[in-house]
């Protein structure tokens, strides 16, 4: 089923000519010619579209909220910062069908009294800003966006904001004090951005794959929507395939696939012939799955149920031949160098943690080292200001849960630092 | 104040003007107009971060604390083509240990230092969404992927050949 990649396979697919051959902006119109602002956000209400940046937050209820708010100006705020590792699925529609997202963007703002909106794509995506910025000259040049869309009398502007390499900017609050012009760091929320969001202003934060979804959900209905993938997560999903599977890319399936079945089915299964060991299956801020888990439903509400959590859909898939401990290394090395250090639990929890596994690694760990790393995550997850540090413990939480014996490996049977027995003698 | 003029030709003096007027709120256009600016200088020197926050009219402090922070942004002067290798789990599983020691090896120098010849900056970076083709080595705006130890020297190269 495609819906949010029905148009990447076409020539020159990001041309606006391509994009209006599959009823390109067709819902636009619609939107503004025959539907209230309040009617474009109850059939986003039906569709259920849940938003697809990681937290799942039902997008009807964002917009009924910023419309809510009277104070004007409202902004819409596009987040491109795909900066979870293992996701890049925000990629392939920013390079492959970047009017989708403008024409998602603009009902969004029609919908909510918005008519100004920022697309805040991560730095490291230099040609995804360039394509962007030219769909958005041939959308204004149609009078898609602009003064007086399609004689519509709404105006509807896009500016594409460049992040500079900071994974915490995709937080939105983070990527509304980058946008501000100061250092991308997480705000206290409540207040939600909806209401005091960019200049302190009522501001929908939507991915971009929710935002890509928004067209079709008007042109063909809510309950259309609805009706596809499970009752709770409807819709489909990009899901990003990466690791040890023969064919790694993006695979758009019906929401609730099992990861056996984008793993053996879609991504052409184990490379080598290998048998799998575990995967992330929300990136690195995800816990991990191990073999007798592959009968997962990768969305939402199961991977929570199953401890895990579905995010941006990234998944990563490991073979026997990987070393969990060194790959949870890379994943608090990526936390730590991502910390933005404004609260101490993250800041320093993280630095700790980074510092025991690399004693572990250094065949210098002892059995007491996985309960302190155990007791730091804990504190770590419960006193974090932002869910950068909340999330960041979960991989190490998992693997110690699911491979404590690899672990055990790399310690052997020492029960005290090899530092100190060496010292002793 | 200083004039544009004197640091910046005409035409890169009308593209700042042309970031600034896309902002209602000028402050919003620190991030744009520095990497801008580090465009054209290859980094953003006391003097240009003094510069731009009197272009835009903000205290200084604004320019130099957003420097700072930016893993993309440098406040100290790197080699002509900054070589970016993907260190994140999927390329990790891929390869990336292997590619990164080949390119130390061929530009004679540590994660984070200048080959002599001043041409390249070798760094670590985090996912840059190319995991799909694990693993990942981005050349100032270029993305190189499915990279291998083979493959650096004639990468490195055609960024020879380009001086
Ligand atoms: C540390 C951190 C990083 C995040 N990174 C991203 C990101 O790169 N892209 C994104 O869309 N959402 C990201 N989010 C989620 C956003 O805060 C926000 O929930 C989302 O953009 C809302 O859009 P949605 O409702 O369409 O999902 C991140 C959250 C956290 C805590
Ligand atoms: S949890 Fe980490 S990223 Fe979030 S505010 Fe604290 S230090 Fe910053
Ligand atoms: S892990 Fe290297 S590009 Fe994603």
């Amino acid at each position: 089923m495609k819906i949010l990649t029905r148009n990447i396979n076409r020539p020159n697919p990001a041309h606006i000519d391509s994009y209006l051959v599959n009823e390109g902006y067709v819902a636009l119109p619609r939107a503004l010619n025959d539907m209230t602002p309040e009617e474009v956000i109850d059939e986003v209400r039906f569709s259920r579209l849940r938003g697809r940046g990681g937290a799942g937050f039902p997008a009807g209820m964002k917009w009924d909220f910023a419309s809510r708010d009277t104070r004007k100006p409202k902004y819409i705020i596009c987040n491109a910062d795909e900066g979870e590792p293992g996701t890049f699925k925000d990629r392939v529609l920013i390079e492959k069908d970047p009017h989708a997202i403008l024409e998602g963007m603009a009902i969004a703002g029609y919908a909510v009294g918005a008519e100004k909106g920022f697309i805040y794509i991560r730095g490291e995506y230099p040609e995804g800003a360039r394509i962007l910025e030219r769909a958005i000259a041939q959308a204004e040049s149609r009078s898609f966006l602009g003064k007086n869309i399609l004689n519509s009398g709404f105006d509807f502007s896009v500016t594409v904001h460049r992040g500079a390499g900071a994974y915490i900017c995709g937080e939105e609050t983070a990527l509304i004090e980058s946008l501000e012009g100061k250092r991308g760091q997480s705000r206290i929320r409540p207040p939600f951005p909806v209401n005091v969001g960019y200049r302190n202003h009522p501001t929908v934060v939507n991915n971009v794959e929710t935002l890509a979804s928004v067209a079709p959900i008007i042109l063909r209905g809510g309950a259309w929507y609805a009706g596809i993938g499970t009752v709770e997560c409807p819709g489909t999903k990009l899901y990003s395939v990466s690791g040890h599977v023969v064919r790694p890319g993006v695979y758009e399936l019906p929401m609730g696939v099992t990861l056996r079945e984008l793993i053996f089915e879609h991504a052409g299964g184990m490379r080598d012939n290998r048998a799998f060991k575990a995967a992330f299956p929300g990136g690195a801020s995800s816990s991990c799955l191990d073999e007798s888990e592959l009968d997962v439903r990768l969305d939402f509400n199961a991977l929570a149920a199953a401890g895990s959590m579905l995010g941006s859909g990234a998944v990563m898939v490991l073979d026997d031949t990987t070393d969990m401990v060194k790959a949870t290394h890379v994943l608090i090395k990526f936390f730590e160098h991502e910390s933005c250090g404004k609260c101490t639990p993250c800041r320093e929890g993280l630095f700790w943690i980074r510092r025991i596994l690399d004693s572990i690694l250094d065949g210098k760990g002892t059995e007491a080292d996985l309960d302190l790393l155990l007791d730091i995550c804990d504190g770590i997850q419960s006193t974090s200001f932002c869910g950068l540090g909340e999330a960041s413990v979960n991989p190490v939480v998992s693997t110690i849960k699911k491979f404590r014996h690899e672990y055990m490996a790399h310690i052997g049977n020492r029960v005290t630092r090899r530092t100190d027995v060496e010292a002793a003698s | 104040m200083m004039k544009s003029t004197e640091i910046f030709s005409a035409r890169e003096s009308k593209e700042m003007e042309d970031i600034l007027s896309r902002y209602e709120a000028s402050a919003s256009a620190i991030l744009p107009l520095l990497h801008y600016v580090q465009s054209i200088q290859g980094h953003l020197s006391e003097e240009a971060l003094t510069f731009v926050a009197e272009f835009i009219g903000v205290p200084h402090v604004r320019t130099f604390e957003v420097a700072t922070y930016y893993t993309m942004l440098f406040t100290e002067p790197v080699g002509r083509h900054l070589v970016q290798v993907c260190r994140n789990l999927s390329c990790h599983v891929n390869g990336a240990e292997n590619v990164l020691e080949a390119l130390k090896k061929e530009l004679g120098v540590d994660v984070g230092k200048t080959s002599d010849d001043g041409l390249f900056t070798l760094v670590e970076v985090e996912c840059i969404g190319a995991c799909d083709h694990a693993p990942a080595v981005m050349i100032d705006e270029d993305l190189h992927r499915k990279v291998s130890e083979d493959s650096v020297n004639r990468i490195l190269g055609s960024y020879r050949e380009k001086v």
